[in-house]
């Protein structure tokens, strides 16, 4: 059978194998890199569930406080206070605003006083009793703990890491009253 | 019409920033800033006509982002476009270049769909881009997104190869207040002004004037240009005014108004040059709005191009003239979390006056319908698809050429198409990503290919004409790909198979008529099929905070299918050949201080291209000539004199190179200040 060439006399089926086996060795090499990055409440967690705020309607006043609902009986949760403290002290009101007011579980009662709470790690038990709190208060309850936006205790979800990820529960925002810009619900994941 | 459009524009700017008046402090409108700040990633809505991050996106999405074309030392789209994988750029000057995606490179074409925010560019009489007279400043530019594969479903005819979406900052969210003067070889001058004013909170307007204007000379314009017509530079100025406001339910409202006057050179499609005298006016008023049945949008606008063209060759020179009305309504929704929808009417009429006739013309209506559906199979599987029918009624009026074997009812012509696009994402639950989609898009005969276009050559006894009956081209493709993490080097990659099919390429017929009268007679015909396969790959990471790199490689190969071509015209109409198989881009960038250092390097591997001078000064047969297997380098280097003021200087293709066998480029060294507070 006669060889097939190109304008510039290559033999065409040579020409493939090899970019074949370029191509195969680029994907090997590209396979072996990267590695996953995972991680629990940071302060990137803390900046991007901020960001949500814009997108709850209607629009936020630039300056909002920020409860961050904690247990101090409970290290994890003393653990994310002191996380949403140290990465909102301070911080100028750029990209991302809220001024951090710690709220013990023990006063559970005034969560409704606060548009935005972030609810820490380590209240589990206590998340079914924060959302039939904020029931119909227009209170925004927002957590690192997906599970908690799963199950419809919290409205809003959020991981930063490895990749950005919000999940909004629509039942638990309707049941606190909260609404987002449609172009928000677009784009998160919703539950 | 100019004056009807400006007129026009000036009232509705008027009751724009009227209606905007007193709104209170509840808008709410759309805020890509926003979004993109809390994604951290680019957000577009040129994929599926919803808003997504560019990493959700069901199709291969290249971004060229503001901060990249600042640091780019580019003039034009097509220098920034050329630097990413699977584009090729053909200059036949300094200005009117042709830009292909993943091959098929040939002058008016028409394979790619080119907007600015939304509005098509596209000149319909000859089918080409006149990427030189763009009404729009790089300044102004948010982000540049290149949607590669068939988009017809979407977006309609001609985004068969893909879509090049251009868009401008919204002037309430980011206003730009800019002055730049730029000067180098080629006596290329450059200046461009830009103010936003913000009548109210919740309004704002953005005005741009801008020109440049170049001795193009060094060029070597090829010596039928130099036989037959007048030397020509490229010169353009552009007027730009866009109106924002948000109301107090948080819908906007924008209107945008532009008028480009200039001049370039370009490529028939039997690649000879041209000189192009141009004067484009458009207007658009848009509406967004959140309703209970969901998002709507509404659009409409109209182009009007004035062209005069001198053609070599022996061709007349004379005007032709195209105008584009278009409207649409579009309503997106999610009936529930894991389901998005999109429903879409377009409306478009288009028209142009038969090529040195202005009291005949040609045109069509196009009516169109799509749905797009995006349904979450699982938290880490999307589903997209989408599809839509064109139905076209074309018509002419005025006197039809005698010679023209055509009557007016053939003319009379309706046709249907319809085109779809289907796209799988499979997310893991790292950044990375795999894609599997396919689709199938429409390049539609130019108005000239359907019958604009009935010109006899003097020089000759010969006749070229459009035909109504020629069909649409039609592109399949399919590609697999995957985002892949680097977080070792703070970057990320990409790598891209593809294959693809074209069918009833649009051509001059392979049969030549001669009459009893001995004219020869060439018409427009669809003249064959061709396959292609490619790769793309893509890195781009930081080292450290002042270094950033990026690099990407394509690999393409094509086969035609074309049993015959026209002797005269085309008779080698082989994409194979005009395609390099290899092309590989290389960015550098270096931030200390006040200092930016940046150094962009493409090399191209061989292709060739048919050249016209072989024909009409030795009178041979059309040859292919070799060109391509060169670097280009184009460093810059930039210094920020204060916080607002930036010097730079920047060479672009350093060394000369031939893209086209009609002209040798010379590089180009430029020198710029530009204030921006």
């Amino acid at each position: 059978m006669a060889i097939q060439r190109d304008r510039w006399g290559k033999d065409i089926k040579e020409r493939l194998r090899q970019f074949g086996l370029t191509l195969s060795s680029l994907l090997l090499v590209w396979l072996g890199s990267g590695e996953p990055a995972w991680g629990a409440t940071t302060a990137k967690d803390v900046l991007v569930a901020l960001r949500t705020f814009y997108f709850v309607t209607p629009t936020v006043p630039p300056h909002v406080n920020l409860a961050v609902l904690f247990d101090p009986t409970d290290q994890q949760s003393l653990s994310d206070l002191k996380t949403v403290m140290a990465t909102l002290k301070g911080r100028a009101m750029g990209d991302a605003a809220g001024f951090p007011v710690p709220l013990p579980l023990d006063q559970l009662n005034r969560i409704t006083d606060f548009r935005f709470v972030l609810v820490t790690s380590g209240l589990e038990h206590q998340q079914q009793a924060i959302f039939e709190r904020t029931r119909g208060s227009g209170t925004v309850t927002i957590s690192t703990d997906l599970a908690c936006v799963e199950a419809g205790w919290c409205v809003i979800g959020v991981n930063a890491e490895p990749r950005v990820q919000v999940l909004v529960n629509g039942k638990a925002a309707v049941a606190a009253g909260v609404q987002f810009d449609a172009t928000f619900l677009m784009m998160i994941r919703e539950q | 019409m100019r004056s009807d459009l400006l007129g026009l524009t000036a009232a509705l700017c008027l009751t724009i920033l009227g209606l905007a008046t007193g709104t209170s402090a509840k808008a709410q409108g759309i805020d890509y800033n926003r979004l993109e700040t809390l994604f951290e990633e680019p957000v577009i809505t040129s994929a599926t006509g919803k808003p997504q991050r560019a990493s959700d996106a069901p199709a291969t999405v290249d971004i060229i982002t503001a901060e990249q074309i600042r640091r780019s030392g580019a003039t034009d789209i097509p220098t920034l476009l050329q630097r990413l994988p699977g584009i090729d750029v053909y200059r036949a000057s300094l200005d009117g270049p042709d830009v292909s995606i993943r091959g098929y490179t040939a002058p008016m074409t028409g394979r790619i769909l080119v907007l600015v925010d939304g509005r098509q560019v596209y000149n319909d009489s000859w089918g080409f881009i006149s990427w030189g007279l763009l009404p729009v400043d790089l300044e102004e530019i948010r982000q540049i997104e290149v949607i590669k594969g068939p988009q017809s479903a979407l977006y309609g005819f001609n985004a068969a190869a893909g879509v090049i979406n251009i868009i401008t900052q919204n002037p309430l969210d980011q206003p730009i207040n800019s002055l730049r003067l730029s000067g180098g070889s080629q006596a290329y001058r450059d200046a461009s002004a830009i103010t936003t004013l913000k009548p109210t909170d919740h309004s704002a307007v953005r005005l741009a004037v801008a020109g440049f204007d170049a001795d193009d000379s060094g060029n070597r314009p090829d010596p039928i240009a130099a036989q037959n017509m007048a030397p020509l530079s490229p010169n353009r100025h552009t007027f730009h005014a866009d109106a924002v406001t948000r109301l107090d339910d948080g819908d906007q409202l924008g209107l945008d108004a532009a008028f480009v006057s200039g001049q370039e050179r370009r490529l028939t499609s039997w690649y000879s040059p041209m000189l192009l005298r141009e004067q484009i006016a458009s207007i658009k008023a848009n509406w967004t709005g959140s309703t209970p049945i969901g998002l709507l949008s509404a659009q409409a606008y109209r182009n009007d191009f004035r062209t005069h063209a001198d053609l070599p060759g022996g061709f007349p020179s004379g005007d032709f003239n195209n105008d584009a009305t278009v409207a649409s309504l579009s309503d997106l929704f999610k009936p529930d979390p894991d389901n998005t929808i999109r429903l879409s009417a377009d409306y478009r009429r288009n028209a142009s006056t038969i090529y040195g006739h202005n009291n005949a013309g040609l045109g069509y209506d196009v009516w169109s319908g799509s749905v797009m559906w995006d349904t979450v199979l699982s938290p880490s599987l999307t589903l997209t698809n989408a599809v839509r029918f064109d139905d076209l009624q074309l018509g002419r009026w005025g006197p039809i050429n005698p010679d023209v074997p055509f009557t007016r009812a053939d003319y009379d012509r309706t046709l249907t198409a319809y085109s779809f696009n289907s796209g799988l994402v499979w997310r893991f639950d790292t950044p990375d990503a795999l894609r599997l989609n396919a689709g199938r898009g429409y390049t539609l005969p130019t108005l000239s290919q359907f019958g604009a276009w009935e010109t006899q050559q003097t020089s000759a006894n010969a006749l070229e004409y459009g035909n109504p009956g020629v069909n649409p081209s039609e592109v399949w493709n399919t590609e697999l790909s995957w985002d892949h993490d680097l977080s070792d080097v703070n970057g990320s990659s990409r790598i891209g198979v593809f294959f693809q099919r074209t069918a009833n390429i649009i051509d001059f017929a392979p049969a030549i008529i001669v009459t009893p009268q001995n004219q020869i007679q060439l018409p427009i015909a669809n003249v064959g099929a061709s396959r292609t396969m490619g790769l793309e790959a893509g890195l781009h990471g930081k080292l450290a905070p002042a270094w950033d790199w990026s690099t990407n490689y394509t690999f393409q190969a094509i086969r035609d299918a074309i049993p015959q071509r026209s002797p005269l015209i085309s008779p080698n109409l082989s994409y194979a050949e005009r395609t390099p198989h290899h092309k590989l881009n290389v960015h550098i960038g270096y931030t200390v201080g006040r200092w930016n250092m940046d150094l962009d390097a493409s090399y191209l591997a061989r292709y060739a291209l048919p050249d016209f001078n072989a024909v009409v000064l030795t009178g041979n047969n059309w040859a292919e000539t070799p060109l391509g297997q060169f670097v280009l380098l184009s460093p810059r280097v930039a210094f920020h004199l204060t916080d607002t003021v930036t010097a730079e200087v920047a060479a672009q293709g350093l060394w000369r190179r031939q893209d086209l066998p009609l002209s040798v480029l010379e590089p180009r060294v430029l020198f710029s200040l530009t204030g921006r507070w």
